[in-house]
């Protein structure tokens, strides 16, 4: 069984340039891309490499506020505001983006079976995929929509797209009814 | 007809809509906390605004240049679609040989944002989108 808190641990002393458990409402991620932001700057990285990573990392927060489950995280804890986990590490040539959140087990199938189909698609198909998704949500307009339902899938696509299909995920069992799910994408940096 | 304008957020772009002033840009990022809301009022305003046109053209017998701008420095995947609605909007006038075109402006570095034009290009059947290097 994983906890959340100690997986954060566990990541946090490999090499870290920018970290964070908590909570993941709009606000809040706002506030984490734009310090993130100034800290990419900071490393010296290209504005191209910094857009490409800001990209990444703001869809991965979204889904994580969007599907996340924070009162489960918090059963499972014993804390209240653990929604999520993010962070930014360096190795060799890449930095690695990772969040990780709570899913529900019965979620599991239908997104392995997305992820898989990104990971494998060639990337001109996979091109073709995001332009097609695309088309199918919009028209779509529905103010009372929840955002989860207007954009189904293009986030990971898109992901998928800019760290040249480096994109992975467990799933890591906590009980019978949910899951730790973890996202990593490798970016290259140079 | 009434402009709309929109002030730029944190997290939301500016939204320039002036019918008078031939002014039609959208600029800045998006990624606003309820995308669907945000662009509602733009699609509101330019489905309004098609209307109008075709008022325009058939009591005016008059037609009006629509160059609609696009300065985008980021955009996240729910903004994407709703970005598309308006430019399948756009489309849709200049299909019914409405004078409209859109310059899509990207920065020298940002592939991406040329690239995410020319992607967004490839789902239109009649407008051509400039690509604008800044």
């Amino acid at each position: 069984m994983i906890d959340p808190l100690k997986y954060y641990l566990f990541l946090e002393e490999k090499n870290a340039v920018f970290s964070y458990v908590g909570q993941m409402h709009h606000s809040l991620i706002t506030v984490l891309v734009k310090s993130m932001r100034r800290n990419l700057a900071y490393l010296g990285l290209e504005y191209r490499v910094i857009k490409r990573i800001f990209s990444v990392v703001v869809e991965a927060l979204e889904n994580i506020s969007r599907h996340g489950l924070p009162e489960k995280a918090a059963a499972l804890t014993g804390q209240n505001d653990v929604e999520g986990i993010f962070m930014l590490r360096y190795e060799k040539d890449h930095l690695y983006v990772t969040t990780g959140n709570c899913i529900d087990n019965s979620v599991i199938p239908a997104l392995s079976q997305k992820f898989r189909k990104i990971v494998a698609e060639q990337k001109i198909r996979l091109r073709e995929l995001y332009n097609k998704t695309l088309r199918i949500a919009a028209g779509n307009i529905d103010p009372a929509a929840p955002e989860s339902e207007s954009g189904t899938g293009i986030g990971i696509i898109d992901m998928a797209l800019k760290s040249d299909q480096n994109i992975n995920y467990y799933i890591n069992p906590v009980n019978d009814s949910i899951s730790f799910f973890v996202l990593e994408v490798k970016m290259k940096i140079n | 007809m009434t402009p709309l304008f929109l002030q730029a957020g944190e997290d939301s772009p500016k939204v320039i809509l002036d019918p008078q002033k031939g002014i039609f840009e959208i600029s800045g990022e998006s990624r606003p906390e309820n995308a669907s809301h945000f662009y509602s009022h733009v699609l509101k305003w330019l489905d309004q605004f098609k209307t109008f046109l075709y008022w325009e053209k058939k009591e005016l017998n008059k037609t009006r240049e629509v160059v609609f701008t696009f300065k985008l420095a980021y955009f996240n995947s729910t903004s994407a679609k709703y970005l598309l609605d308006i430019l399948l909007l756009l489309d849709g006038l200049k299909g019914e040989k409405y004078p409209v075109e859109v310059n899509w402006h990207y920065h020298q570095p940002d592939e991406d944002m040329k690239y995410a034009g020319e992607e967004f290009a490839r789902s239109l059947s009649h407008l051509k989108m400039e690509m604008i290097e800044l």
